[in-house]
């Protein structure tokens, strides 16, 4: 072939490809607008009605009944706006809205689709139940927790969460697990999903921190402090002086500074000492003030003078927060020289400027 | 003088010349637009796989999640009275619930540091700035909003430079999470819940994730926001938007795809506070410097063994103004490729190190050859088919099959980077823009790709010369009016 | 007393299903009710006509939600105007800084379209008395 012939032809090529890409980025905005336009014009008539259901304003259900008669076509075309209203409101509009769903066959449906092949409608249907929140659903979904996709994994346990049927919280622990350097759901997902579900996963949550997966422990330990689960205090307190990993000791102090009575305050005090990682200090020197209790000031007061001065700050905050005991303390080291006297002062300026030191005039 | 004679041998220099570099010169174009056209197609795996997520990722949870990871955003700020306190007021009211902003000071000379504090109510406190990373210019004094609780720090330190100020800013962070954004850059809303999203779902391995950029030239801004997309009227911003689209848009996400990202932008990058302090902070003398920081933290966590991501985002995060005129663009190219030369040299012992991974044995080489290289190649095919021409040396058909490869294929990859970004993102909705935008595609090819290329070389002779690198200084009039009034000054002007 | 004076309200949400929703479930109701999407809209409305409250969402683009109310309790004219802040700021310290601001009461979202309109009449019968 000669140099001629394969000039021509890549220019075809290239010429004919141009003219193909510019064919297809004028026509996919013109589909687009068309549609855009079209759903819209659609839509027009019914904006109203979906308005009065979403607000709970169909007293008389004529705007339920509308909706639900419309044809399969424009249903279509108005599930999106649907869907997007349920994620913004909770209480009867939602039922409502979730009804309006339910009448479009939409559970059947999700139903279906939690067996395709495709990954992508697998996820559909599950977060499709998580929006409906019918308790009933919740054994159709905890099997996708162990899918093998990583997004429908991610969206039954958001999906469980908003169902928030405490006995799949078992399930959603199991699923948070490594295996081959895979996450199998994400711990921040999980740890919101296990909050919604209420008081009732307290025993699953002892459990967890019980468990083999460090991930797992760590989710349980985030989830007691956040949740105030006051039943998970005394394994939290053992493990805070036995766990060996880095990151669920600090997730252990931060839940002990939620939970806190007496008892934690001295583990905690314990674990602000020197051979702690920094992390784990500022941690545990920020749990101290959330619990609040009197008998740490002495612990703190002496960390104003450590090498680590963002510990150092920490914990003067954390004397602010005790009350009047650790701001007058405060206010003694902040007469004072040397580098406790700078922590004290920083802390003592930002509580001054929100009011929080007795006798100033209100808050600025 | 002969002119015969002196015709001859030029004639018979670039014939030798040809022989040695015509195949190769074709070769050289026909890879690294196909490797473009990977990238891209990479690139476009991951939207349409984000985009079918996107409407059960969960992104209102993520904005009121109680376990939302903290982030400080550090804005280094020199000489911007006249934006800072639109900018700062934007960042405020960003869909984030855990964050606070550090504006550091570097020694400004003008009134922001008075605009801040007559708008926010500024007061100082003795705050101890730790020195988790090492810093030159001294903190002169902290402030904040007089309520004691709105999530603003400025900080005010002797002139040495942004990196430097980064450092302080990195040093006054509480939060797990750093960004550096350039004051005059405008977020997006969302922009720190999609940046932040990927260190959420993977908190053990990703160190650092990056997000789109794009020109806001001839956007409407209202109040520090984007409020319309639109496309600005000089064709040198529109050739740039095509660019950017093409390069930070799809080049990025398709590297990030393959696992081996080595340049996230620093207009908006987020890493974790604990890696910044383990590699040290920006290396304030470095002139890429965000390019820089991302190398040095893949040999450390090479070097280290451990199991790491760099993950770019495919959202639009961050608006920013491209140059818009040649004097300034010129002086932005010139420096880019300056610090791209000086780090990849100063990391060379990475390359085709196995140690490194994707990182040595791919990204690095191809950085070289296809990002280093690319001006000099192109200006010098250039040269050689139109000196051969007519001299008799290059035949009509080699220098249409160079244009072709060149120029021709470059077209075609921009175009269906383009069908891509229509697909997916259609930012601009006008039909004149998108007319526009593909018009825009077809002139970058005639007289500025090539005016780039001498700009880049320029830059990396002067980096070869020693010369030192002096910042360019824009005046500017604000946001929400005109394109700013632009002046740059260069050293090597 | 001029019965036929409906109680005006304003809201102000940058989302246009959310503002859509409020203004329509208080309209129902009975308010007039304005709905701006920004805060700069929002102060101008409210200090051109005081309303009998607003509603107003924090995170809006400009003025926020947050730099709205600080302005109108700064304000003599107005600084006694109920004021409720709905947003997705759910956090202790976001619903703390709200009061601390001076808010009169704080919705979460995703809301009640059916508690935010008792909690509108339970404030506004409070200040008939």
């Amino acid at each position: 072939m000669s140099v001629r012939q394969l000039l021509l032809i890549a220019v075809t090529i290239i010429g004919l490809s141009m003219v193909s890409s510019v064919a297809l980025i004028v026509g996919a905005k013109f589909r687009r607008g068309r549609a855009d336009a079209r759903s819209r014009a659609l839509l027009a008539p019914y904006r109203s009605s979906l308005l009065a259901l979403a607000s709970g304003e169909d007293e008389t259900g004529q705007a339920k009944a509308e909706l639900s008669e419309i044809p399969s076509h424009t249903w279509d075309r108005l599930r999106p706006s649907v869907i997007v209203l349920l994620t913004k409101v909770r209480g009867a509009a939602a039922e409502d809205l979730s009804d309006l769903l339910r009448s479009h066959g939409e559970v059947e449906k999700a139903t279906k689709m939690l067996k395709s092949r495709s990954a992508v409608h697998r996820a559909r249907a599950a977060y499709l139940f998580g929006l409906v929140r019918d308790p009933i659903t919740a054994p159709l979904v905890v099997p996708l927790l162990s899918d093998s996709n990583a997004d429908v994994r991610f969206v039954a346990t958001r999906s469980l969460g908003f169902i928030g049927v405490p006995s799949s919280a078992g399930a959603i622990l199991q699923a948070i697990g490594n295996s081959q350097g895979r996450i199998g759901v994400p711990a921040w997902i999980a740890a919101e999903a296990l909050l919604s579900m209420g008081i009732e996963i307290a025993p699953a949550l002892r459990a967890g921190l019980a468990s083999n997966d460090v991930a797992v422990r760590n989710v349980c330990a985030v989830v007691a402090g956040v949740g105030t689960f006051s039943s998970a205090a005394p394994q939290l307190r053992i493990l805070m002086n036995t766990e060996r990993d880095d990151d669920v000791r600090v997730s252990v102090a931060v839940a002990l500074g939620r939970l806190g009575g007496q008892l934690d305050a001295a583990v905690l005090a314990t674990h602000t000492g020197i051979s702690e990682t920094a992390v784990l200090r500022r941690t545990c020197a920020t749990a101290l003030g959330e619990v609040g209790e009197p008998e740490s000031l002495d612990v703190l007061s002496g960390l104003l003078g450590d090498g680590d001065r963002r510990l150092a700050y920490l914990a003067a905050e954390s004397m602010v927060r005790i009350g009047i005991e650790g701001i007058a303390q405060l206010q003694e080291v902040a007469s004072s020289t040397g580098q406790d006297a700078n922590a004290a002062r920083g802390a003592l300026d930002v509580a001054r400027l929100r009011g929080q030191l007795a006798g100033s005039a209100g808050e600025s | 003088m002969n002119w015969t004679g002196l015709l001859e041998g030029v004639r018979q220099v670039i014939s030798a010349i040809m022989h040695l570099v015509a195949i190769p010169v074709l070769i050289y174009f026909l890879v690294i637009n196909t490797s473009l056209l990977v990238l891209i197609g990479l690139a476009a795996a991951e939207f349409s796989r984000q985009r079918r997520i996107e409407e059960y990722a969960g992104r209102e949870e993520t904005v009121s999640s109680r376990l939302a990871l903290g982030v400080s955003v550090i804005l280094p700020s020199y000489n911007e009275e006249a934006v800072i306190v639109t900018s700062v007021k934007a960042m405020l009211a960003l869909h984030y619930s855990l964050y606070e902003i550090i504006v550091v000071d570097d020694g400004s000379t003008d009134g922001m540091f008075d605009r801040l504090q007559s708008a926010f109510d500024l007061v100082p406190i003795h705050l101890e700035v730790p020195s988790d990373v090492p810093t030159r210019g001294a903190v002169v004094d902290v402030h904040i909003p007089k309520d004691g609780r709105t999530r603003l720090v400025v900080v005010r330190k002797e002139n040495s430079g942004k990196s430097d100020a980064i450092n302080v800013g990195i040093n006054v962070a509480v939060e797990p999470l750093v960004v550096f954004v350039d004051a005059d850059s405008i977020l997006d809303p969302d922009s720190l819940v999609v940046v932040t999203k990927p260190f959420a779902d993977d908190p053990t391995r990703v160190v650092a994730t990056g997000g789109v950029i794009r020109a806001a030239n001839g956007c409407k801004v209202v109040d520090g926001r984007l409020v319309e997309v639109n496309l600005a009227k000089p064709w040198i911003v529109r050739i740039q938007v095509v660019e950017y689209l093409r390069a930070f848009l799809f080049g990025r996400m398709g590297w990030s795809r393959f696992g081996a990202l080595i340049l996230i932008s620093g207009a908006f990058g987020m890493v974790r506070r604990d890696v910044l302090v383990e590699v040290g902070g920006l290396n304030p003398d470095s002139i890429g410097e965000d390019f820089e920081l991302v190398m040095r933290i893949h040999r450390h966590m090479l070097e280290k063994g451990r199991d790491y991501r760099v993950q770019f985002v495919a959202e639009p995060v961050s608006w920013t103004e491209v140059p818009v005129t040649a004097k300034v663009l010129r002086s932005q190219r010139k420096r880019w490729h300056r610090g791209l030369w000086e780090t990849l040299w100063k990391y060379r012992g990475m390359m085709f190190n196995p140690r490194y991974g994707k990182v040595g044995m791919v990204a690095i080489p191809y950085h070289w050859v296809f990002e280093l290289m690319a001006p000099l190649v192109e200006l010098v095919g250039l040269i050689l088919v139109f000196l051969g021409l007519p001299l008799g040396v290059v035949n009509l058909p080699y220098a249409l099959m160079f244009m072709a490869a060149a120029y021709g294929y470059a077209i075609l990859v921009t175009l269906l980077a383009m069908a891509v970004e229509e697909l997916t993102f259609h930012k601009y909705t006008r039909w004149r823009d998108l007319g526009a935008i593909i018009l825009a595609s077809l002139l970058e090819n005639v007289g500025y790709r090539q005016a780039t290329a001498w700009w880049r070389l320029e830059g990396w002779w002067a980096s070869l010369r020693g010369k030192k690198q002096v910042w360019g200084t824009m005046t500017r009039q604000g946001f929400d009016q005109d394109p700013p009034i632009v002046s740059a000054v260069s050293a090597d002007d | 007393m001029s019965e036929s004076a409906k109680v005006r309200i304003v809201v102000a949400d940058d989302d246009r299903d959310i503002l859509d929703l409020v203004v329509f479930k208080l309209s129902q109701a009975g308010y007039e009710v304005m709905g701006v999407s920004d805060g700069l809209a929002a102060l101008a409305a409210i200090e051109a006509e005081p309303p009998r409250l607003a509603i107003l969402d924090v995170m809006m683009p400009g003025l926020s939600g947050l730099d709205v109310l600080r302005k109108i309790r700064a304000n003599e004219a107005i600084k006694g105007l109920d004021i409720i802040l709905l947003t997705a700021r759910a956090r202790d310290s976001d619903v703390d800084a709200g009061f601390a601001t001076g808010a009169t009461d704080y919705v979460i979202k995703p809301f009640s379209p059916r508690e935010l309109l008792h909690r509108v009449n339970a404030l506004l019968a409070r200040g008939n008395a």
